[in-house]
């Protein structure tokens, strides 16, 4: 069964499955200056050092000592490597040597064998086997060496690269033959190509074949670095992303939270687009403001401007990133002087991203990136920026320089729009001689969001959001705005005081109807009490009456008895 | 007037045709050349791996001279003159 051992080249161990084919020979193809020798010195010392496994690096163009210094630049820790781990040997052939005949390397892999044995070496590496073939008087006699050489390779079971130039058009790069047939003797076979486009450098990795696997056969940008090779294909070595969260972090603006439903989401990627000096910038940094307030490290890439530029101008309305530049919880680094390749730039952004531990990113403005030479990858590079932040819940919030109106948005320079999980235009408007900037939400993915336009209003004390109004079918803005809001002030005062006005009169009517009210209440009172007073009077009279009767009848002893 | 011995070591692997043919050509044109003054140490690679690794050793059959600066002859040592050529300037 295949077993495959890992480079330690993050991105070359995933195209490939898991790394090159165990006691099988691979070759690094490539044009000069293209980092073959890097790469199988890169592949070596990993191997010796997180694997364990020996190696011995034949160097046929370049002395050890150079190769050493190489991979000290490279920041290769080769010294704590001892010569049973890695083994260097010198095999330039001296450029005075004389040729008599027939010859082979009989001696050399006599030499290695014995190497082999005594290190243990599971590794082996011939860097420019074409030096040594190009010696060969014929196409015959390479072939002849080259199955030497693989027999030998098989027997002894070890895992070897082979690098070997490739000229870019195809062309045998020595006068004696091509060598095209290396390429069948291997079991696995790496291109690498570099090419300048529109002045800029632009690097790719191919997997060509692999015997016995299957394999990712793309191209696979890479970089040389710091580091040493760098593929772009591994910034996705783990397919884990981190939880979704219904998380909300606030956007730096107060307005635009509540009509975000809160704020952005955590682990979002936001896009602003807008037009030079719509404000990108201020409500970016707005962001980080926020974003360092809660104690979030933050990463300010700009593409625009030097850092104590931005701190400059962003103070100017209020947002202050000078104190947490000074804590460290912001680091602000400026790209734009940085020329090279989309890959070169997301690289270095992934990279200060990881060192700073970033929990927010910034790029002001990600278009940037599609710039001289990088239009075609600069999709493909934003994408995979995306993933890469999503894959450690960064958030991450980048502008894009847009010149088109609203009606045209769709097409974004990057098309970044699809990736973007909320997406904010800003505007100019410009009416009654005044430039008024506008902000809208044009999508956010999971989120109950306004859709109505809002006035961005900077000032000194920050940035700030206003109602616009409509009408007739027109935003109003600025002056205009503030005109409206005075007027409709001055005519919600006037209905006021009318209603007040109106109110007073009723209670008035009310408090002299009441009045007259509790005056003819007194009176009926009055004529009840007289009416009372008079049945009363006229009752004692009758009762009078019957007495005066009752005396008389009395008096005159009268026998008739009237009395009831 | 007889000049310095010309001292020779010849790197060989085993019984490889060019090997065995490097040896006996440069008996061969020692003896025409350099009679009684010459001395040859044929080293097998084989025998001694590790002698390429030390010496540098790459290609066999691989012949080298002791003098300053040395002289290397990679090959069979088939063309006669070349050889003779490169070894007479040793010897100057």
């Amino acid at each position: 069964m295949l077993t495959k051992l890992p480079t330690g080249i993050a991105g070359l161990d995933k195209i490939t499955g898991g790394g090159l084919p165990h006691g099988r020979t691979t070759l690094i193809e490539g044009e000069s200056g293209c980092g073959k020798t890097v790469m199988a010195l890169q592949i070596l010392i990993n191997s010796a050092r997180e694997q364990k496994q020996p190696g011995i690096f034949v160097a046929f163009e370049e002395n050890a000592n150079r190769i050493k210094l190489n991979a000290a630049s490279f920041g290769w820790d080769i010294q704590s490597l001892q010569e049973d781990n890695l083994f260097f040997l010198d095999a330039q052939p001296t450029s005075d040597i004389i040729q008599s005949g027939s010859f082979d390397l009989g001696g050399m892999l006599a030499g290695l064998g014995a190497l082999v044995d005594k290190m243990g070496a599971k590794w082996i590496a011939f860097d420019a086997l074409d030096i040594v073939l190009s010696m060969m008087p014929d196409e015959a006699a390479m072939r002849r060496e080259v199955y030497r050489l693989h027999e030998w390779l098989l027997a002894r079971e070890l895992t070897a690269i082979i690098t070997s130039k490739k000229s870019a058009n195809h062309q045998p790069i020595v006068p004696n033959g091509s060598m095209d047939f290396l390429l069948f003797m291997v079991d696995s076979a790496i291109l690498l190509r570099h090419e300048i486009v529109q002045g800029v450098s632009q690097r790719a990795l191919r997997m060509v074949k692999y015997r016995g696997s299957a394999f990712d056969e793309n191209d696979a940008p890479y970089l040389i670095s710091d580091n040493g090779i760098e593929l772009a294909a591994s910034f996705l070595t783990d397919d884990k992303f981190v939880e979704v969260t219904d998380e909300r972090i606030s956007t730096g603006v107060a307005r635009l939270d509540k009509m975000l439903s809160g704020g952005y989401h955590r682990a979002a990627s936001i896009l602003l687009t807008g037009a030079p000096g719509t404000a990108k910038t201020t409500l970016s940094g707005a962001f980080a403001e926020a974003a360092c307030q809660r104690d979030e490290r933050t990463l300010f890439v700009s593409f625009d401007s030097r850092g104590p530029e931005i701190v400059r101008n962003l103070k100017s309305v209020g947002i202050d990133l000078s104190s947490h530049t000074k804590t460290g919880m912001l680091r602000l680094e400026s790209a734009g002087g940085i020329t090279g390749s989309s890959e070169i730039h997301l690289m270095r952004i992934t990279q200060w991203a990881d060192s700073h531990n970033a929990r927010c990113l910034i790029i002001d403005p990600v278009s940037a990136l599609s710039k001289s030479g990088n239009a075609l990858l600069a999709h493909s590079v934003i994408q995979r920026l995306v993933d890469w932040c999503k894959q450690r819940g960064i958030t991450l919030l980048t502008s894009s320089l847009l010149d088109k109106s609203g009606s045209e948005l769709v097409n974004t320079p990057l098309q970044i729009s699809t990736i973007a999980d909320t997406w904010i235009h800003l505007d100019y408007h410009s009416s009654a001689g005044e430039r008024n900037r506008s902000l809208s939400i044009i999508k956010s993915r999971g989120t109950a969001h306004s859709n109505q336009v809002r006035e961005l209003i900077l000032n000194t004390d920050g940035v700030t959001l206003a109602d616009v109004y409509s009408s007739g079918g027109e935003v109003l803005m600025g002056t205009m705005r503030l005109e409206r809001e005075q007027s409709e002030q001055l005519e919600k005062q006037r209905a006021t005081a009318l209603h007040d006005k109106h109110n007073a009169h009723a209670n008035a009517e009310l408090l002299e109807l009441e009045q007259r009210m509790s005056h003819i209440q007194a009176q009926v009172d009055e004529k009840r009490s007289e009416i009372a007073e008079s049945k009363f009077t006229q009752q004692q009279i009758k009762n009078q009456d019957k007495d005066t009767q009752a005396e008389i009848r009395s008096k005159r002893f009268a026998d008739s008895h009237h009395e009831k | 007037m007889k000049s310095e011995p010309l001292l020779l070591r010849l790197y060989i692997s085993g019984k490889a045709p060019n090997s065995l043919m490097a040896v006996k050509n440069l008996k061969v044109i020692c003896e025409a050349q350099f009679p009684d003054n010459y001395s040859i140490e044929v080293i097998d690679l084989f025998e001694q791996p590790y002698r390429a690794i030390e010496d540098g050793v790459m290609i066999t059959p691989m012949l080298m001279s002791s003098s300053s600066p040395p002289v290397s002859i990679i090959g069979d040592l088939s063309d006669t003159e070349g050889v003779i050529n490169a070894l007479m300037t040793t010897q100057q």
